[in-house]
């Protein structure tokens, strides 16, 4: 699977911000920054180009590209600061991306992040939040009133983030998606690391888990199946990973499944007989993209 | 008659025929597709059946072009792709163009070579280099018109030089790197020129044939390839597969480059691509007599998006709905402009490229013989067809 650029963002279709044309259509459009090949402006010439922009004080949704092309590791640092400082600027911000990296741009496991802590404190009416590649990244003291949806996507993340989300107090989170990735790219946790998560109330508002893309999808399934997180939220998203018949089965066996609207399984290591059990299940499955055990054995979706 | 005659013109030489307005002549493989489809557009307009001369009977018969050209005709020189003697015979004619203390060391005369097989590229290259230049010197004085001129396969063959030329006349390609020797030397060339993603490219390869996507982070490798690597009695052997591998390990990495630069590599800068759909894609645009005509568009989840390597067609109705119109226009001039810079040729094939968010884009090959597009209509005409229809509208 290759990360492509996002066309749509919190509901709003994304378009690239170019220096010599006025931001319009606020309320439908999500302005992206990004630095390409042959660019000699900077990412923060870009985006004091944006802050200069009169309406810019009613941007709602901001999407960061690539900000460097000159090298793979530069970190996002620079960025964090800078959007932190034009905060003020930035007063009707609701919705950021940080790293709408395609992989024809960087590889999701090269891109690095970087502590992103000072956004909370510096957007506290922010209600999306989305960041691509884990390496590198801290969420820190995770404390945020307004913050509905969180969105890390990687190829393999670190368990620190996985420490710092179950301390988290984010009473408005509906939704909450996680790349999980495997250990080649990151990903140096466990079944212990995630568990924490699946504690009922520590996301009051909880309505959408995405446990996505794990190398350990059988054993999330168990801890899953096992937590009484079923009773809690309405979608439950296992996708991407290496899912097969025993973390099926965990599944299948718990009654609160059925209480789920939606349980997203697509790109899965399930038997044909695990697909029709959970086909007759009378909520909506997604099962696509199975895929097939080979010799090696099982593969995330993410860095195949 | 056909308009693009040689000039000026002279009277024909001894022995050539004499035929009628409409003559034309293909140098090609007869059984490849490409020549089939050609006489079939031939048909279509109403016009001869055109002499077919094959490659082979040329390069082992000893056939002698000048002795089948039709006077005032028209000439096309198709690939000589996809036909295994014809390939053997241009790589021994190529041998017998080098000086024997340049051949490569592990060069067989003769040595039968399996399919997907890198087989001396250079050589191949040189061979048909000779076959080219002996067609345009035998018929320079010859009242005919070429298709497409025999200096313009040339270069159209020699990525680097071609580039060069494009970068010269102002037309965008990809930052070049230049060739290298080895994966060392190539390491090195990334650093000083603060490029860390290239693509690797035999220097005369032809459609994916050896291309490497290189990434080289601080502590890390990646190679995204086609090319497979086997170890047969202490040679490494270089293959094409239709699936594309990644090598993050150094060691491999630097066999495959390696392997590569043995037949002469080219070294540019890889150019992120723009999104289509769940991946990225460029287009192949034929120029037919400065117009742009047949457009298709190849996209890809991977770095490389020829499409025999398993990746499709895209929808240009729906890119050209998503993408602002000018980015287009400015597209087509340069692709107009382009062509403009082979004059000799009636068509070319160029692979173009947008920026992610098209507010550029670069050419990133000409195809010499980048108009096998089948199924791929302009004005409800295959490339085949709207070639003729051009070469005779001139008239």
């Amino acid at each position: 699977m290759t990360f492509s650029n996002a066309e749509q963002f919190a509901g709003k279709r994304v378009v690239d911000f170019q220096r010599d044309t006025p931001l319009s259509g606020l309320d439908s459009t999500a302005y992206r920054l990004r630095i390409e090949y042959d660019d000699e402006h900077t990412m923060l010439d870009l985006l004091t180009a944006l802050l200069e922009d009169a309406a810019v004080d009613r941007l709602e949704a901001l999407v960061i590209g690539a900000w460097q092309v000159d090298e793979s590791d530069r970190p996002s640092t620079e960025v964090v600061e800078a959007l932190v400082a034009a905060a003020s600027q930035l007063a009707s911000m609701r919705s950021l991306f940080l790293g709408d990296i395609a992989s024809e741009e960087n590889e999701v496991s090269w891109i690095v992040q970087s502590d992103v802590s000072p956004l909370w404190t510096a957007f506290p009416r922010l209600e999306t939040f989305q960041v691509r590649g884990g390496y590198g990244l801290a969420l820190g003291p995770l404390k945020h009133d307004h913050l509905k949806s969180l969105v890390i996507e990687c190829g393999g993340l670190p368990r620190s983030v996985l420490q710092e989300m179950a301390a988290a107090k984010l009473p408005a989170l509906e939704h909450l998606e996680l790349y999980l990735g495997t250990g080649g790219y990151g990903w140096d946790g466990s079944i212990d690391d995630v568990r924490p998560l699946l504690q009922p109330g520590l996301f009051p508002r909880l309505k959408y888990l995405g446990l996505r893309d794990s190398e350990i999808a059988d054993e999330v399934a168990n801890a899953v199946a096992e937590s009484p997180i079923l009773k809690q939220i309405e979608v439950l998203d296992l996708s991407l990973g290496t899912l097969g018949d025993d973390g099926g089965r965990a599944l299948l066996a718990c009654q609160d499944l059925q209480r789920l609207k939606r349980l997203d399984l697509s790109h899965h290591y399930l038997s044909n007989d695990l697909v029709k059990q959970f086909d007759r299940l009378p909520i909506e499955v997604d099962l696509d993209d199975p895929q097939e055990e080979d010799r090696y054995g099982r593969y995330v979706a993410v860095g195949e | 008659m056909w308009p693009l005659v040689n000039d000026p013109p002279v009277e024909p030489a001894a022995g050539s025929r004499c035929d009628g307005p409409q003559a034309i002549l293909v140098i090609g493989n007869p059984e490849n597709r490409r020549v089939a489809m050609f006489c079939a557009a031939a048909r279509r307009l109403g016009l001869p059946a055109p002499r077919v001369v094959a490659y082979e009977d040329v390069l082992y018969g000893g056939l002698d072009v000048r002795q089948q050209v039709p006077r005032h005709g028209l000439v096309r020189i198709e690939s000589p792709g996809e036909n295994e003697r014809v390939e053997r015979a241009l790589i021994a004619l190529g041998a017998e163009q080098t000086p024997l203390a340049e051949l490569p060391a592990d060069y067989v005369p003769g040595e039968i070579v399996e399919h997907g097989r890198i087989y001396f590229p250079g050589l191949w290259y040189r061979g048909f280099c000779r076959l080219l230049d002996a067609w345009q010197e035998d018929l320079a004085k010859q009242p005919i018109a070429w298709m497409n001129h025999p200096a313009d396969i040339k270069l159209a063959f020699d990525k680097a030089g071609c580039q060069a030329m494009l970068d010269q006349q102002g037309i965008r390609v990809p930052g070049r790197l230049g060739t290298i020797g080895s994966y060392d030397e190539l390491r090195a060339r990334m650093r000083e020129t603060g490029h860390w993603r290239v693509f690797v490219k035999l220097s005369h390869g032809s459609s994916a044939s050896g291309v490497v996507a290189l990434e080289a982070g601080r502590n890390r490798i990646c190679a995204t390839t086609s090319v497979e690597i086997a170890r047969v009695g202490g040679r490494t052997l270089l293959y094409n597969s239709l699936r594309l591998r990644r090598y993050e390990n150094e060691r491999e990495v630097a066999e495959v480059v390696n392997g590569l630069c043995v037949h002469g590599v080219h070294v540019e800068a890889w150019m992120p691509k723009a999104s289509l759909g769940d991946g990225t894609f460029d287009l192949r645009v034929v120029v037919i007599a400065g117009e742009v005509r047949h457009i298709v568009v190849r996209t890809s989840r991977g770095p490389i998006t020829n499409l025999h390597l398993g990746n499709r067609r895209g929808d240009l109705a729906e890119l050209l709905r998503k993408i602002p119109g000018d980015r287009f226009a400015e597209a087509w001039d340069t692709c107009r402009r382009t062509a403009t810079l082979f004059p000799r040729s009636l068509y070319l094939g160029m692979d173009l490229m947008f920026t992610p968010s098209f507010r550029r884009h670069a050419v990133l090959e000409l195809n010499a013989f980048g108009d096998l597009l089948p199924g791929a209509l302009h004005c409800g005409q295959d490339t085949y067809t709207a070639e003729l229809a051009a070469a005779r509208g001139k008239g």
